[in-house]
């Protein structure tokens, strides 16, 4: 990735720089070295946080994202609670009362969530909301109200998805033996619901929801441009216009390095809760 | 096929869904002939015309117009080839890489297969979107070039499903029994595995084609789908977003038309999955 953008000494030296300040730059850098070389000199450093410099802001690559990193994952739990919220409520009544006008709407939402792009619901949302209506503001990044419109254009396709899951989830279980036997105690039919058919029905819910937080990592890259939000989305996208390489590459190593603890993270949960599950 | 198109039409939410999606492939194919206008023609005196039922409408642009003048209604008719193309090319690709990294994975086992796997996990770890996006700053827009990055990038889903797959199929009688009789490799996984494995691979690309025509719509609407001459849903929402406050239909009719698109295939895929397998409900 490092080779096919030109000459990163030409770029990082600018436009009205002498052939000079060019050759300085790329024996400064290194450019020079045989390519498997910078390779794994890139990985060695890489493995102890130090990613080399930007080539456009010449500060550690590290910093800056870590810098960035706060404000999209806030972004991204926030959607991603607000999915859940809605969802596994709705979900769950769905369920219980199966072919009823709630399931009907609930269905509806989520076959439409999933195929709407979320920049488009943003656009819109701004529209309405911002342009029109003035009851939040447009874009930027100071109070939380600036989250609101963010939050729900990114939150609305994962609660789709969790809706239709859990939906699908407790409607298996509720057939199952426990069930019944729990109806047959005489226990109330929404302790059975919550206590005995939720907690098992949420075990595929949770993994799907800890790839959705991976996902929306990368999901944020759209909507922090359209809402102007400092995060390591637009960090990348930016950087990506810039070809600032050594960004980009960071950025991408330290999204899946956070995807691959998320998974880890569920497989820990899983033991929470469902006690069966060992390791 | 006749028994596929009745019970097809028996389920009234996927026939509508068909319906809807033969019109958009037809108005892909079909595009130059129906649009009124040459999407491209730049008309400077007809600049933010709105919708024919607004106030100050035309009937000469049933959309109205954009920043240059250009008329929405035929920008969106042709706008539907990109869209389709990508989706259906890259799929494609996407499948057949996938698939055949995936029998060879399943088939011979041992190390090919826990290198194939890991190369999976490699790539499932990477947001698709971004790579694409990466790759196709560095690389250049050009419509081949999006289809090939949103290709590749999918491959790996389809080599786990068809990995196992091929792990329960590869235990059958019949598979023995080919490979008794002195069938080779490639015959074994061409003839008997891989045709017990298309339901899922089917069904999957189907969702896929969906999220493919999201991702390519995404990467436009950066401005790093295919070049800017182009008129694509994605690329058209972009410029509606400059002028979201003047010219509200710019960027409304293009999301529509991505909705409505992806959600019959998603309608479709989900009839599919019943249609093929019912026993895939509970693992796709």
């Amino acid at each position: 990735m490092m080779f096919i953008t030109g000459d990163p000494a030409a770029l990082m030296a600018g436009e009205d720089a002498s052939r000079a300040d060019v050759e300085r730059i790329r024996a400064q850098m290194g450019f020079e070295r045989p390519w498997h070389v910078q390779y794994l000199d890139y990985v060695a450093r890489a493995v102890r946080g130090d990613f080399g410099v930007s080539y456009r802001q010449r500060q550690p690559v590290f910093g800056l994202i870590m810098e960035r990193l706060p404000a999209t994952a806030q972004l991204a739990l926030t959607a991603l609670a607000l999915a859940s919220l809605v969802a596994i409520p709705m979900g769950v009544i769905a369920a219980t009362r199966r072919g009823s006008a709630a399931d009907y709407v609930a269905q509806l939402i989520a076959m439409t969530g999933q195929a709407i792009p979320p920049f488009w619901l943003a656009l819109m949302l701004m529209l309405v909301f911002a342009v029109n209506l003035r009851w939040v503001p447009v874009s930027g990044y100071q109070d939380w109200t600036y989250m609101i419109l963010p939050a729900i254009s990114l939150a609305f396709a994962p609660m789709a998805l969790q809706m239709r899951l859990v939906r699908s989830s407790v409607l298996e279980v509720l057939r199952r033996d426990f069930v019944r036997t729990a109806r047959a105690k005489g226990q109330r039919g929404d302790v059975v619901v919550i206590k005995h058919a939720l907690r098992n029905a949420l075990i595929p819910v949770v993994t799907v929801v800890g790839l959705q937080l991976g996902g929306l990592m990368a999901g944020t890259v759209v909507i922090e441009s359209i809402f102007a939000w400092p995060g390591l989305g637009r960090l990348m996208l930016n950087a990506i216009y810039a070809k600032d390489i050594p960004i980009v590459m960071a950025g991408l190593i330290v999204i899946a390095v956070i995807y691959v603890l998320i998974n880890f993270l569920i497989d820990l949960l899983y033991t929470l809760l469902d006690p069966r599950i060992r390791y | 096929m006749r028994r596929f198109v009745g019970a097809l039409y028996r389920t009234k939410i996927a026939f509508a869904a068909a319906l809807l999606l033969s019109f958009v492939a037809f108005v892909a194919v079909a595009g130059p002939f129906l649009a009124p206008h040459d999407p491209n023609r730049v008309n400077v005196l007809a600049r933010f015309v709105p919708p024919v039922w607004a106030e100050r409408g035309s009937p000469e642009h049933l959309l109205g117009t954009d920043s240059l003048g250009r008329d929405t209604f035929s920008r969106l008719i042709l706008g539907a080839r990109v869209s389709l193309l990508v989706g259906l090319a890259a799929v494609a690709i996407g499948g057949l890489l996938g698939t055949t990294l995936g029998l060879i994975a399943g088939y011979f086992g041992g190390r090919v297969d826990s290198t194939i796997m890991r190369l999976v996990d490699i790539q499932l770890a990477f947001p698709g979107i971004l790579l694409a996006l990466t790759v196709l700053a560095l690389l250049g827009r050009s419509l081949g070039n999006l289809i090939l990055v949103l290709g590749i990038v999918q491959w790996a889903q389809y080599a786990r499903l068809v990995r196992g797959h091929v792990l329960s199929v590869r235990q059958m009688e019949y598979v023995e029994g080919a490979a008794a009789l002195g069938a080779r490799h490639a015959r074994i996984v061409l003839r008997h595995i891989l045709p017990n494995s298309t339901a899922p691979i089917i069904v999957i690309g189907s969702f896929s084609v969906a999220t493919t025509i999201l991702a390519e719509s995404a990467l436009s609407f950066l401005g790093l789908g295919v070049p800017p001459t182009v008129p694509t849903w994605g690329g058209m929402l972009s410029e509606g977003r400059d002028h979201l406050v003047r010219a509200w239909w710019l960027a409304t009719f293009p999301g529509l038309a991505i909705a409505a698109t992806v959600l019959s295939i998603n309608l479709l895929g989900d009839w599919l999955r019943d249609y093929l397998d019912p026993n895939l409900k509970t693992v796709l």
